[in-house]
């Protein structure tokens, strides 16, 4: 078994900032079996066919619903747990309130206040010559984003501080705390009452928009509603907030890019492209399962297999990216597969590209001769995500 | 021969620009010349029967982007008129010779002309293929004509018909065969598309013939008389006869062509009439036929806007590789991938449905609001097409590259524990009834070729077509 170890690396915390462990081992096989029956996919186009596959299910299979939690009453599922068609209807219901062509300004119009708030962060890191990134640069802004877009008021922003942690840390929804469940019902009340207030007074937000519109009589019921709100709530508080912590590093490491960025910021989307690629926030799911036999690469996946892809693999794999370890931000052919792919491919998208180039671009700029204070840094625990947790940066100081 | 110093694109349309950027990318240094018809930089044409006539977008705002310095000598407005293949050297309407060391033909289609030239002369007759076209059908819709007459029920019909919808115009689209879009999609799918178009306020006329266009007297198109007797009042008739390839000018160069298309390899070098492969002769876009690898080398003739882009770009590579030692030539195996927005339906394809011969509905419903529905011929997936659920098409890509079993295994949850479909019959109109015709289609090899042993008697159903229109 030493040689089928690669999987195992990957999900062991200790090895979080050796993104090296086990790479070889997956790369030797694509597709493969573990010895506990699952299947875990890591080649590019294995992953990306398994991404759209319509015999892959991201629902989760009824026996271990049935399992998992028999007395709680059934839960609605976020949409990343749905299958189409259920999956296509909520997915409609939450654009018809977010983007084109219904709202094709919404995410475009965050640009000025995503630039103040940035602004702002950095004049507050003024008054002194070392910061954690990750807490006082990446986190506030993707947070204040998706509050805005959803239409929740800033100052509840500290109740949500205590219930999110849990929810944050839990590895996966089977790991289910008592403190979890609580901070879980909190939420949900929360947003119930939040879509109450807003169906009584209407405003221009998400929450207003999928409150309100009735135009589709198939519209998903209200438990599916907050459910929905809810993963679109805490998205806005994790990958976001990775990539640009990411991104930062890399480019610490990679003074010369940090200098091409300073003088030339058109470049910042390439930097922010390859860093997604190479770091990917969401770096596998292992969520999925094979609702038929599905020839894929050389192997036929079993039907009811459970299915774990390795994007984080698939943005590595060199049969598809030259030099695949390399950051390189002038690749042009650079399709990586963090943001998914297929039917569930990231609605917020749009939102975390428009945020990154803006805030690596005034932190490029702004802050003047930093440096690591940590090398590296302590990383996100969970092997589902990838991004430092905290990132100590010394600098001279901040420019206006 | 070895170096390659002298590149010549004819043709100045989505392929030929794609061509023209790819060189530049692969570092292509030496002069560059794009020679077009139209006296247009490259426009991007998917927009013509959609926002356009519709009123959405402006013909001046069609110019394709040219994302880095192309350094391209123009030879805008001047057309192809002939190659001397022995010369390496392309002769140009102005009389010009130009010498190449590589040649790209991407010389496209153009709109097959209204049959009765008497007819088609009238004031108010029109075909759509130029921005020029569309600019004028703008305008005349803009005066709020009594009604608009579509001959021919293809993408390029129906995309009219609805435009003309969106700014409540009343529409008369004509089909000769039993559905609209039948000769793409077949007419099980077809009826579908039918009731949908009913329902958003067209008047479809199927299995109706055109008589003639009536003159009202001064010079215009008065009425439309069908073959039942029917007499339609109109001030715009746009007839939408499907396309006919620009390959006359080549008549005499020693190449394979004929309306299925330019043979070439899978690496678009074309072959030449004694079955030679011409090394410095390329060929991309719509005017092409090649044997595709996932076909098991059948000839297909594809009219993508997608694949002209791809195919133009694995041109180019091949342009500059094949001067190198080291190239190792890679065959064209794109799907074939297109789309269509109509009457409110995103209708988008991939692989060559027309190749079937069974359809089965794989997700959804054909009467629902979203649909996939897979083609098969012989027990094996050729083609998919996604109705209002373009992100679920991709995942058909894999079944169409490996030809799997038909129908597909899926098990899906869609069908709720219910029985799942059963396949129907794709229903395809028989050769030379439908007025429009397949974007994606199996051709034969060679013009010579027997092609109704490929099951498809294409030369046949042109023939039909060119002599008997409406």
């Amino acid at each position: 078994m030493s040689t089928r170890r690669g999987f195992e690396e990957i999900l062991k915390p200790e090895n979080r900032e050796l993104p090296d462990r086990g790479r070889a081992e997956l790369r030797a096989e694509p597709v493969r079996r573990e010895d506990d029956g699952r299947w875990v996919v890591s080649g590019y186009d294995e992953v990306r066919q398994l991404l759209s596959d319509p015999r892959i299910s991201v629902a989760p299979k009824a026996a271990d619903v049935a399992k998992y939690d028999s007395e709680a009453p059934q839960r609605a599922l976020a949409m990343v747990a749905l299958d189409s068609p259920a999956h296509e209807q909520v997915r409609r219901h939450f654009m018809r309130s977010f983007g084109p062509p219904w709202h094709p300004h919404r995410v475009a119009d965050l640009e000025t206040t995503v630039r103040r708030w940035t602004a702002d962060l950095l004049d507050a890191a003024a008054q002194r010559t070392q910061m954690d990134v990750v807490e006082d640069f990446a986190y506030p802004v993707p947070v204040w984003a998706i509050c805005s877009l959803l239409g929740v008021p800033p100052d509840d922003d500290e109740r949500f501080t205590q219930w999110l942690n849990p929810i944050l840390e839990a590895h996966s929804s089977t790991q289910m705390t008592q403190a979890l469940a609580h901070a879980d019902s909190q939420m949900s009340d929360y947003f119930r009452e939040l879509m109450i207030r807003r169906r009584n007074d209407p405003r221009d937000d998400m929450i207003t928009g999928v409150a309100t519109d009735d135009s589709d009589s198939r519209a998903p019921g209200e438990e599916l509603i907050l459910e929905n709100i809810f993963v679109l709530f805490l998205g806005g508080h994790q990958t976001t907030v990775h990539a640009v912590g990411s991104s930062i590093l890399t480019l610490l490491r990679h003074p010369d890019v940090l200098g091409r960025v300073r003088h030339d910021p058109t470049i910042v989307p390439a930097v922010f492209e390859e860093v997604l690629r190479l770091e990917p926030p969401a770096q596998l799911f292992d969520d999925r399962h094979a609702l038929a036999d599905i020839p894929v690469g050389d192997m036929v996946i079993p039907q009811g297999s459970p299915v774990t892809l390795v994007l984080a693999a698939a943005n590595r794999d060199p049969k598809r990216f030259p030099h695949p370890d390399t950051f390189d931000i002038d690749r042009t052919d650079n399709e990586h597969l963090s943001f998914l792919g297929g039917p569930h491919y990231c609605l917020g998208a749009p939102l975390a590209r428009l945020e990154g180039r803006i805030m690596i671009t005034e932190w490029a700029r702004r802050v003047e001769n930093p440096r690591l204070v940590i090398d590296p840094p302590p990383y996100e625990p969970n092997p589902r995500l990838r991004g430092p947790r905290h990132l100590l940066v010394g600098y001279d100081r901040i420019l206006t | 021969m070895s170096g390659v110093e002298r590149v010549v694109i004819v043709g100045a349309s989505v392929a030929g620009l794609h061509a023209a950027d790819e060189l530049r990318a692969q570092g292509y240094v030496g002069a560059l010349t794009l020679v077009g018809d139209e006296p247009h930089l490259p426009y991007d044409r998917p927009p013509l029967s959609k926002a356009v006539p519709a009123g959405r977008l402006k013909v001046g705002h069609l110019q394709l982007p040219q994302v880095r310095e192309l350094d391209v000598t123009w030879r805008l407005g001047v057309a192809a008129v002939g190659l001397d293949r022995a010369k390496r050297t392309l002769l140009l309407s102005d009389g010009a010779h130009v010498e190449f060391d590589r040649l790209l033909i991407a010389t496209g289609v153009r709109a097959r002309p209204w049959p009765n030239p008497t007819e088609a002369v009238l004031e108010g007759v029109k075909t759509l293929r130029t921005q020029e076209d569309a600019a004028d059908l703008y305008t005349r819709l803009q005066a709020r004509p009594r009604r608009v007459v579509v001959i021919g029920a293809g993408f390029i019909g129906s995309e009219l018909a609805s435009a003309c919808r969106d700014i409540d115009i009343d529409v008369t689209l004509i089909e000769r065969s039993r559905q609209p879009l039948g000769n793409a999609l077949g007419e099980s799918v077809g009826s579908a598309i039918a009731a949908r178009q009913r329902r958003c306020g067209v008047d479809l006329r199927l299995k109706a013939a055109v008589k003639a266009i009536d003159d009202d007297g001064t010079g215009r198109v008065g009425q439309v008389r069908l073959a039942d007797g029917d007499c339609i009042e109109t001030d715009i008739v746009v007839t939408a006869l499907g396309s006919q390839r620009n390959i006359e000018w080549l008549d005499g160069a020693g190449l394979v062509t004929d309306q299925a298309g330019i043979a070439c390899d899978a690496t678009m070098r074309v072959f030449t009439s004694d079955g030679v492969i011409d090394d410095a002769i390329y060929a991309a876009g719509d005017v092409v036929r090649w044997p595709h690898p996932v076909f098991r080398r059948k000839f297909i003739a594809v009219e993508h806007w997608g694949t002209a882009v791809a195919m133009a770009r694995h041109a180019a590579r091949g342009m500059l590789g094949s001067a190198r030692v080291e190239w190792v030539p890679k065959a064209f195996d794109e799907l074939p991938c297109f789309w269509s927005n109509q009457f409110g339906l995103n209708i988008k394809s991939m692989g060559v449905p027309r190749f079937a011969d069974s359809i089965v509905v794989t997700q959804g419903s054909l009467e629902g609001r979203r649909c996939v529905i897979a083609y098969g011929r012989d027990g094996h997936t050729v083609g998919a097409v996604a109705i209002n659920a373009p992100r679920e098409l991709q995942g058909y890509e894999s079944l169409i590259r490996r030809l799997a079993p038909f129908p597909p295994d899926l098990n899906v949850p869609d069908w709720d524990g219910q029985a799942r479909p059963a396949p129907v019959p794709a229903r395809f109109p028989a050769a030379g009834l439908a007025t429009h015709e397949a974007p994606a289609m199996v051709v034969g090899p060679a013009p010579a070729d027997p092609l109704a042993a490929l099951g498809f008697p294409h030369s046949h159903r042109r023939r039909a077509i060119d002599k008997e229109p409406g």
